[in-house]
């Protein structure tokens, strides 16, 4: 599923991170990368949501979610 | 946590200084940078360790342009083990750094002019013009986050010491610390402090003074098969998760902290635009309410005592009646009372503000209005330079830096001035109150809302019209954790801005008083003297006169609210004050004592409009808001964008404040 699917509250990983290397690299030095640990923690306006990873929030818009693959961990 | 500040086992001492000359600290001081990731207490630490005041907030891209300043150390500070010398042996008798406070970044790779300009000077600049140390600052709650740069910096020859921040934080997210095993892991040492609470900062001077003098670190080793990027990264995040797996102990799950909790609300889609409105609606109503009877008080000071105590000292020493009391009690004591009036409500907005900031909330803010923002074509995060130009025009157009895009920059850079700056709810306040009473912060309010329509309206018409194709960053905003506001950091920042404010509008009013008094003095009609000119017959009011036409259809065509307005175009600090010296200084008018200011304006309003004051108050309030601030962010427009964009922006103002003044009037004289 992608990340705007995602339940809240869910325990995630992140599986792939399908963005242009510019944004893949800003994600991840704010820690979205593959393999990581994460969950949705709200939702915000426009179907953006804010990530909790690696102890951080990042309010993240819904157009970045979608491109965003992540499972149940 | 085991201590306080470790160090690994790093090559034996050398002697080393930068013969670099800077106008902040001595010449020949060492330069240390200070970098780090946006929001982690960064400019805070510079403050505290130069007693300067570079601006600070709870929220990214507070800090735009590098800071610099002198990083003294206390008398006696002793950083070397040796029984024969004073302490000094090993740092070369320094007795201070250069501190030079870098923009926020997340990584040496730039997506930002801001991030640019911390990558050219950490590593493109030449070796001899490279700092003698990098402070790192890394926030202890998002270890792996802030360490990026501290990899990078490793693969150089920088000699890095991280100042770990925000421990307390990481403690109550379940997060330890073990600084000393971290500082084995990062191969730089790691000194924990809390730059909020000055906490640490002994530490890290001796931390930084034992560095300096010791020879250039060799380069991080990296395996050969990370040539290429990806890979590159990949070894990076994995020497990332080596280290804080070494240096921190995580106790469960991640769980929903206080700050999650908050922003189910502060977030929420349509709870989270109404507590942000009622947030600012309530800032300047509890502005306004309270500071009114201070302000009343310091106004029967100035027009009461102080001006009488001036007039008798004069008339002692025979000038009683004569130019010079003209200028010094209806100009400059007049001006500056005045401005100082203002003091309270300027105290009590900026205290509020920096609470607003200091807690975390501003980048909620940004989240909340980020819809706002893309029907314009602007990412969120273009709402931060905008909040700052509520403050001041001139810091918020340097802010646009932190936008990637350059056409992204141009647009917020003419939409700053659109934004209410302080300066201008000087005359809010004031005709809010001579008009509208005990609606006053209703008033002031409805005045923000006006500006923050000019910003999303004339976005759009600029968007529509010659930015079709801009495409828009996509939203990705770190929230920080909200903190309890500490009171001498809100002090601080809000007596820096308050500073600020006095020492620009204190040094305009009393250049603008005088050169008003002096154009006020010239005659421009034969037959009177300097000085003896009827103010209609001199040089300022025919040149007020000239202009008071265009704004007829506005409803405020007299000549003294005209020539309160072509002051404005210099400073709005300057616009009451300058206003009041014409009334000061001109004759009462018909059937009506030379009274107090409001009542002057009232009457002056009422002419001007055809009976119609509030239409026409509220056409000027509406002009004022929206053309040129005033020549500084003119200047600071130029410096960003360009003479062609700086002058489009004046004529945008221009337009859209005459149009909106006279729609305004027109439409409101018909109900009003």
């Amino acid at each position: 599923m992608t990340l705007d699917q995602a339940p809240l509250g869910a325990p995630l990983t992140l599986l792939a991170v399908g963005v242009d290397p510019a944004l893949g690299r800003r994600l991840a030095t704010l820690g979205l990368r593959r393999g990581v640990r994460l969950s949705c923690v709200q939702r915000l306006a426009s179907g953006g949501r804010i990530v909790a990873v690696g102890g951080g929030r990042i309010a993240i818009e819904r157009a970045v979610l979608a491109r965003l693959e992540a499972e149940a961990a | 946590m085991r201590e306080l500040t470790v160090s690994p086992k790093l090559p034996s001492v050398g002697a080393a200084c930068h013969g670099a000359i800077d106008e902040a600290g001595r010449p020949g001081s060492p330069i240390i940078a200070l970098a780090g990731a946006p929001n982690v207490g960064k400019s805070t630490l510079f403050n505290n360790l130069t007693g300067l005041r570079a601006t600070t907030g709870n929220w990214p891209g507070t800090t735009v342009d590098v800071a610099r300043g002198a990083w003294r150390f206390k008398p006696g500070d002793k950083v070397c083990d040796c029984a024969a010398c004073d302490g000094d042996c090993r740092a070369g008798n320094v007795r201070e750094f250069t501190l030079i406070d870098l923009p926020g970044a997340f990584s040496l790779d730039p997506l930002s002019p801001d991030e640019q300009l911390t990558r050219t000077l950490l590593l493109d600049a030449p070796e001899a013009e490279l700092p003698d140390a990098v402070v790192v600052a890394v926030d202890a709650g998002h270890l792996a986050r802030s360490l990026y740069l501290v990899c990078q910096l490793r693969e150089t020859s920088h000699r890095v010491v991280v100042a770990l921040t925000m421990t307390d934080v990481a403690r109550k997210a379940g997060v330890e610390v073990d600084s000393y095993a971290l500082a084995e892991a990062l191969g730089c040492p790691v000194v924990v402090l809390d730059p909020r609470r000055r906490v640490g900062m002994d530490n890290l001077t001796r931390t930084v003074r034992e560095a300096v003098p010791r020879p250039r670190p060799t380069p991080r080793e990296y395996p050969r098969k990370a040539a290429d990027d990806l890979a590159r990264e990949d070894e990076r995040f994995a020497w990332i998760e080596a280290a804080v797996d070494a240096g921190t102990t995580r106790s469960g799950e991640e769980r929903l902290s206080t700050s999650d909790r908050v922003d189910r609300w502060a977030t929420h889609p349509v709870a989270g635009p109404l507590l942000f409105l009622a947030v600012m609606w309530g800032v300047f109503q509890v502005t306004t309410a309270v500071a009114a009877p201070l302000q009343d008080w310091l106004d029967g000071l100035f027009s009461g005592p102080v001006s009488d105590i001036v007039g008798a000292g004069l008339a002692a020493l025979g000038l009683g009646g004569s130019w010079v009391e003209g200028l010094l009690v209806d100009g400059l004591v007049a001006g500056v009372g005045m401005l100082l009036t203002f003091v309270p409500l300027m105290a009590l907005m900026f205290v509020l503000l920096a609470l607003l900031e200091d807690s975390g909330y501003m980048a909620r803010a940004a989240v909340v209005t980020d819809r706002l923002m893309r029907t314009i074509g602007l990412p969120g995060k273009a709402f931060l330079p905008l909040v700052v130009g509520f403050g001041c025009n001139v810091p918020a157009i340097a802010a646009t830096r932190i936008l990637g895009d350059a056409r992204q920059r141009i647009l917020v850079a003419l939409l700053v001035p659109f934004t209410s700056c302080t300066a201008r709810l000087t005359v809010y306040v004031m005709l809010g109150t001579i008009f509208f009473g005990r609606f006053a912060g209703t008033a002031v309010f409805l005045m923000y809302l006006a500006s923050i329509v000019a910003v999303i309206g004339v976005g759009l018409l600029l968007r529509k019209t010659l930015w079709r194709t801009m495409g828009s960053e996509p939203l990705v905003l770190d929230l920080p954790p909200y903190q309890v506001p500490t009171a001498r950091l809100t002090a601080a920042v809000a007596w820096n801005r308050l500073e600020g404010f006095l020492r620009t509008a204190s040094g305009i009013i009393v250049v603008t008083v005088c050169a008003v008094w002096l154009l006020q003095a010239i005659p421009a009609k034969p037959g009177a003297g300097f000085n003896e000119v009827p103010v209609q017959d001199s040089a300022y009011g025919v040149a007020a006169q000239a202009v008071a036409p265009v704004f007829a259809p506005a409803g405020f065509g007299q000549w003294q609210t005209a020539s309160a307005l072509v002051v404005g175009f210099v400073a709005k600090e300057a616009v009451i004050s300058s206003w009041a010296q014409t009334y000061a200084v001109d004759e009462p008018l018909e059937g009506e004592s030379a009274g107090s200011f409001g009542e002057a304006v009232t009457a002056s309003f009422v002419a001007s409009s055809g009976g119609h004051p509030l239409p026409a108050v509220a056409a000027f309030l509406w002009f004022l808001m929206a053309y040129t601030p005033c020549v500084a962010t003119l200047a600071a427009q130029r410096r960003e964008v360009g003479w062609r964009w700086t002058l489009f922006g004046v004529a945008i103002g221009l337009a859209v404040a005459w149009l909106g003044a006279v729609g305004i009037f027109q439409l409101g004289r018909l109900f009003w």
